[in-house]
């Protein structure tokens, strides 16, 4: 899913003016910042301020309706939905990003070495990457995570790890493709090393590649964590996941079909937004792959 | 090409060796005693010592993981620690399920988003295009064990016309069987379908810019005939590789599917092997898993390298 | 490939499907034959032989259905004769005379005779024996054979606990030609035979014709295994199944209860659910801390929110349908304020951090949210970490290595756990272990009584554990099936009386 063949990036630089304009243009790009922003920003709320407190629990108010004083009611314990959506989000943002930061840092690094040393070395990644694709990701994470214990860090183990060879051949295939181009043969000839061209040239040139995969990779891993939490292997409680409230919602679904909606609907919003960034920063940074999105 | 298919065959072996060294190691250090899950609470020691024996949990680590191996190459794959029958039995069932369920939402998935992907291309740029490429952006964002309850909840709770899970077996009731499998073909299919839909579509903008495309229109064929005749069938190919790919995904996807639905399928085997301890049987399945991955994988690899020489190269 | 040709194809197949589609919905039928049962139960055993295993699922699937004892305990917790239709006992208390059953015969045709009963004690008495519950057989010193018809078990001391010991399923009696493949293939004396086991999905049994009691309504029966508590509400409430005897998603009664297609039946367990306390880990040394605790959790909120009202607030390690119940439940109530200030006298006004180790049944889960809020409090942070059952046998109950965790004690009679050393709360009070020793030796029951309810009250007012509830038997099942235990004296599925009304 969602392994794109690397595309060939223009080496020239952008306008930053005129991307902003485009920017504002493309709906993809405006929707999508829009939706991750707002789960952004609910994640981050989350952190000073709920409406009320998802670690203490207070029975008699179970399963309320939505009502002024709970927006969009309580659940089985008495918990405020909002307050657990809004945790659930800090949930998500924060896994997904550790975990798309943990396959890029060492990921990038590993497919431009892969890039730059051909031979034995490229090898090596090359099959290691292999490897590590060969595991179903989700069963592999299952598998990390019943071992090491279920929770949110070893979640974001899991998730992180079938990052890196993402990452790794993203980052090989650009560098591989800009292998020819005159600018780095200029550099080449001008006597720097390989590694300053790596990180004056290359990195430069292929970073809007590694910012589209990004935003894909983050969709990803929520939907990554939500399964693992699902499962009851991610995130536990106090803290909130949404994967874990729509597991928790399941059998109540005949009676408060709402606590199973709202999670969905969260999950879906978040990956919805960080797809569509994904993509519309693609038509931005890639002309070329303009047409086959929508 | 043959010189490309040996390198990428040895290139397969050795992942093949390097994944089972990393299974068997991943699951030696999974804490629990499968002998103290079988006997429970009040087991004595020498009762444990006796079972420890009879499951040959006393042999060093190397031993077991060359007799595995060896065992293996033989189809032997070891006696179950919980249900004490064959390995390889406990596979064959559990094949039964997983395989029909990840085929069957394979080939609904590429009946949903085929057609939809090329009605979508022959509209590009109109509202309906768009809406349709909304509709699978959102798919794609769906996860399929929500579409699941959504299902059960609808077919089965409120409907009563389906089975909410389970399965009877095909021996017992192929339409009972095929029932139990329709609402998890489904969930696990339109997420997918809606990935394949957005593929389809841009692989197929993709063939009708080419230029055989405009002699094909010079030539005189309608409009229809060359859609169907040159730019669908070309613009397959992008699609079945993309589906080789999602086959992996389809695998993972069953093991949360396959406990929302308790179908006794691969996915379930190796989440129930896992909290029971049954490594021998976790550790096989995994194993079968891993391998039908990198064969697929190897096959793409192949069909790649055949259809696009400047791969062979690279890889 | 033409033009027409594969589109045709693709809108034949997907046409194709979509009858394939209609046919599938319409013929879908949930209601049974009248004889044959679905019944679910939330774990699939092991294996079959109820004589080399613990877990209750095996029982849960052959007691009294495939294999039978010399006794067997009745649905009110009684022992009652099955094989052994007689039994006398020797003057001195050591020799205990059973008479079996005539006309007796296993599944495999092999007729049944006093040496099977010989054989299957033995192996289970054995050195080499893999019976979870050997101590059940410790008193007994030898198994002689007097007659095919007659059985003498002999002891070295006397026990009133024989009749009760040999009912268990671990007891029962197995034929020598078969005790090898038991596991797989059990063939025993009961009402039903066994017909196949789907791994992972179901096992299915069948009347047995040659069987010598009275034949039971039903001609074959399936158990089904549902661990998701999700799964199997949606499988009973879809009709897909006939009955959940031990139902384990209490939040989705109510919805059965208003259903006429179903009956509840609420019954007892002899599971003691407690906060279970590492008694020599850190500040749970002190009791002072535990009784604190004991008042800072709402064990009412508790039974409401985790269980949805099902379960009975207990005091103590004792089961309240138990004759000798001492109620404590009003030694320590819900009195944060309280706890707060005997924290403060044992020198934790600031409280502290500890972990909760959860094992997977829904009770502790839920529960252990619950408490983890009501702890928090009164300042105790408590971390919590599901485990499944292999990591806490070998975690918590082996090696004793947890602050708190959650579990229900399922054995009757188990008070006694309370005076073993190096048991898994580490618990250790010279004045329980002394009572303990005189209660064994006792045998007045009225003096009995006296010294249970007095060992109740100790380790209550000692804390070792908070007693949160007792654990509720929560069967579903269809309105029009009768038979079934309403309480669980013992884990098993008796399927022997069970019939269908008419719809």
């Amino acid at each position: 899913m969602n392994q794109e063949l690397p595309s060939y990036p223009p080496p020239a630089k952008y306008d930053a003016i005129s991307i902003w304009r485009k920017a504002l243009r493309s709906r993809s790009f405006v929707i999508g910042a829009v939706l991750a922003l707002f789960v952004l920003i609910a994640g981050v709320t989350s952190i000073f301020w709920t409406p009320y407190a998802i670690d203490v629990l207070d029975v008699s108010q179970r399963l309320q309706p939505m009502s002024s004083q709970y927006l969009f009611g309580t659940d089985q314990y008495g918990r405020d939905i909002l307050s657990m959506l809004m945790a659930g989000a800090r949930t998500s943002i924060i896994v997904a990003l550790i975990a798309v930061g943990i396959g890029m840092l060492i990921g990038v690094p590993l497919g431009l070495l892969a890039a730059a040393q051909r031979g034995l070395l490229e090898e090596m990644v090359m099959r290691t990457n292999d490897l590590i694709f060969a595991f179903p990701s989700l069963l592999s994470a299952v598998l990390i995570t019943s071992i090491f214990g279920p929770g949110t860090i070893n979640a974001v183990i899991a998730i992180g790890i079938f990052n890196i060879p993402v990452f790794a051949r993203v980052a090989r295939g650009g560098a591989l493709a800009l292998s020819g181009r005159e600018f780095l043969l200029a550099a080449r000839l001008s006597g720097k090393s390989t590694f300053l061209i790596t990180v004056e040239h290359v990195i430069p040139n292929i970073a809007n590649l590694l910012i589209v995969q990004a935003s894909i990779q983050l969709s990803l891993a929520i939907l990554a964590e939500a399964g693992l939490s699902y499962l009851g292997l991610g995130t536990q409680p106090p803290m909130a996941s949404w994967g874990r409230m729509l597991y928790e919602a399941q059998t109540m679904v005949a009676f408060a079909p709402q606590l199973a909606l709202y999670p969905g609907f969260a999950i879906i919003f978040s990956v919805l937004g960080f797809n569509l960034l994904g993509d519309g920063l693609r038509d931005l940074l890639d002309p070329k792959m303009r047409r086959r999105v929508a | 090409m043959l010189w490309f298919a040996f390198l990428r065959l040895i290139g397969l072996l050795t992942t093949l060796l390097a994944a089972s060294l990393v299974i068997f190691v991943v699951l030696e250090v999974l804490p629990g005693d499968p002998a103290e899950v079988m006997l429970g609470l009040n087991a004595q020691p020498d009762t444990l010592a006796a079972l420890r024996a009879e499951l040959g949990l006393n042999a060093p680590v190397t031993t077991r993981y060359v007799s595995w191996i060896l065992g293996m190459f033989q189809g032997d794959f070891g006696i179950s620690y919980t249900y004490s029958v064959p390995v390889s039995e406990l596979i064959s069932e559990r094949i039964q399920v997983s395989l029909p369920l990840a085929a069957g939402s394979l080939i609904l998935s590429t009946l949903i988003a085929i057609p939809v992907g090329v009605y979508s291309a022959r509209h590009h740029g109109k509202i309906i295009d768009t809406g349709i490429m909304s509709v699978a952006q959102i798919g794609i964002a769906v996860p399929n064990f929500w579409i699941a309850i959504l299902l059960v909840y609808v077919f089965a709770i409120v409907l009563r016309i389906l089975p909410s899970g389970g399965f009877p077996g095909w021996d017992v009731s192929v339409l009972g069987s095929l029932q139990a499998l329709l609402l998890p073909v489904v969930a696990l299919a339109l997420p997918q379908a809606s990935i394949l839909a957005r593929v389809m579509r841009s692989a197929l903008l993709d063939v009708l810019h080419e230029d055989y495309i405009r002699t094909a229109r010079a030539k005189g064929l309608s409009n229809k005939a060359t859609l169907w005749r040159h730019g669908v069938r070309n613009a397959l190919i992008p699609v079945l590789t993309i589906l080789g790919l999602q086959f992996s995904f389809l695998i993972a996807g069953t093991v949360i599917i396959e406990n929302l639905f308790y179908l006794p399928g691969l996915g379930r085997l190796i989440f129930q092997g896992i909290t029971q301890r049954d490594l021998i049987v976790v550790r096989s399945s995994v194993m079968l898993l891993v391998a039908l991955t990198i064969f697929v994988t190897f096959l793409v690899d192949i069909a790649y390298a055949a259809i696009d020489p400047r791969l062979r190269r690279r890889a | 490939m033409h033009a027409k040709s594969l589109k045709s194809r693709l809108l034949g197949f997907a046409g194709g499907a979509a009858l394939a589609v209609a046919a599938l919905t319409g013929a879908h039928t949930s209601a049974d034959a009248k004889s044959s049962l679905s019944l679910g139960m939330a774990l699939e055993p092991p294996h079959l032989d109820a004589t080399a295993g613990a877990a209750a699922a095996i029982d849960g699937v052959v007691y009294q259905n495939i294999f039978q004892g010399l006794t067997r305990i009745g649905p009110d917790g009684s022992v009652l004769p099955s094989l052994a239709k007689s039994w006398d006992v020797s003057d001195d208390g050591l020799t205990y005379r059973f008479h079996l059953q005539n006309g007796v015969v296993f599944h495999d045709g092999t007729p049944f005779s006093a040496d099977d009963v010989k054989f299957s004690l033995d192996r289970a008495r054995a050195d080499d024996s893999v019976n979870a519950q050997k101590p059940l057989f410790d008193g007994i010193s030898e198994v002689v054979v007097v007659d095919p018809q007659t059985v003498d078990i002999k002891l070295t001391s006397p026990s009133g606990n024989l009749a009760y010991n040999l009912a268990w399923g671990d007891a029962v009696i197995v034929s020598p030609k078969t005790a090898e493949t038991n596991k797989t293939k059990p063939v025993g004396t009961g009402p039903f035979k066994f017909d196949r086991w789907m791994k992972g999905q179901e096992i299915r049994i069948s009347r047995f014709d040659g069987y010598w009691g009275e034949q039971p309504q039903l001609d074959t029966a399936s158990f089904r295994f549902i661990s998701d508590p999700n799964a199997a509400f949606a499988a009973m409430i879809s009709g897909d199944l006939d009955a959940f005897p031990v139902y384990s998603a209490p939040e989705t009664i109510v919805q059965f209860e208003a259903d006429p297609r179903f009956e509840v039946a609420i019954g007892t367990t002899e599971g003691e659910t407690i906060l279970a306390m590492n008694n020599t880990r850190g500040p749970l040394k002190n009791k002072l801390v535990r009784q604190a605790i004991s008042h800072a959790i709402n064990k009412q909120a508790l039974i409401d929110g985790a269980m949805f009202g099902l379960g009975t607030p207990i005091g103590t390690h004792f089961a309240p349908h138990h004759p000798a119940y001492n109620d404590l439940t009003g030694l320590y109530p819900y009195d944060p304020a309280k706890a707060k200030e005997l924290l403060a006298q044992a020198g934790y006004a600031e409280g502290f951090s500890a972990t909760l180790k959860l094992p997977p049944p829904t009770y502790a889960r839920r529960g252990g949210e619950l408490i983890a809020s009501d702890l928090k409090k009164v300042g105790i942070d408590l971390k919590i970490v599901p485990v499944e059952w292999a990591q806490w046998l070998s975690e918590v109950f082996k090696e004793t290595n947890y602050d708190f965790t959650i579990v229900s004690h399922v054995e009757p009679m188990d008070i006694g756990i309370y005076a073993r050393d190096k048991y898994y709360f580490n618990y250790s009070s010279d004045q329980f272990k002394t009572l303990i020793d005189e209660l064994n030796v006792t045998v007045d029951e009225d003096k009995r009584t006296e010294l249970l309810k007095q060992a109740q009250q100790s380790i209550s007012e000692d804390a070792v554990n908070v007693y949160l509830f007792q654990l509720a038997k929560t069967g579903v099942w269809n309105a029009n099936v009768k038979g079934l235990w309403h309480n669980a004296p013992t884990p098993a599925n008796d399927l022997s009386q069970v019939y269908w009304t008419d719809n």
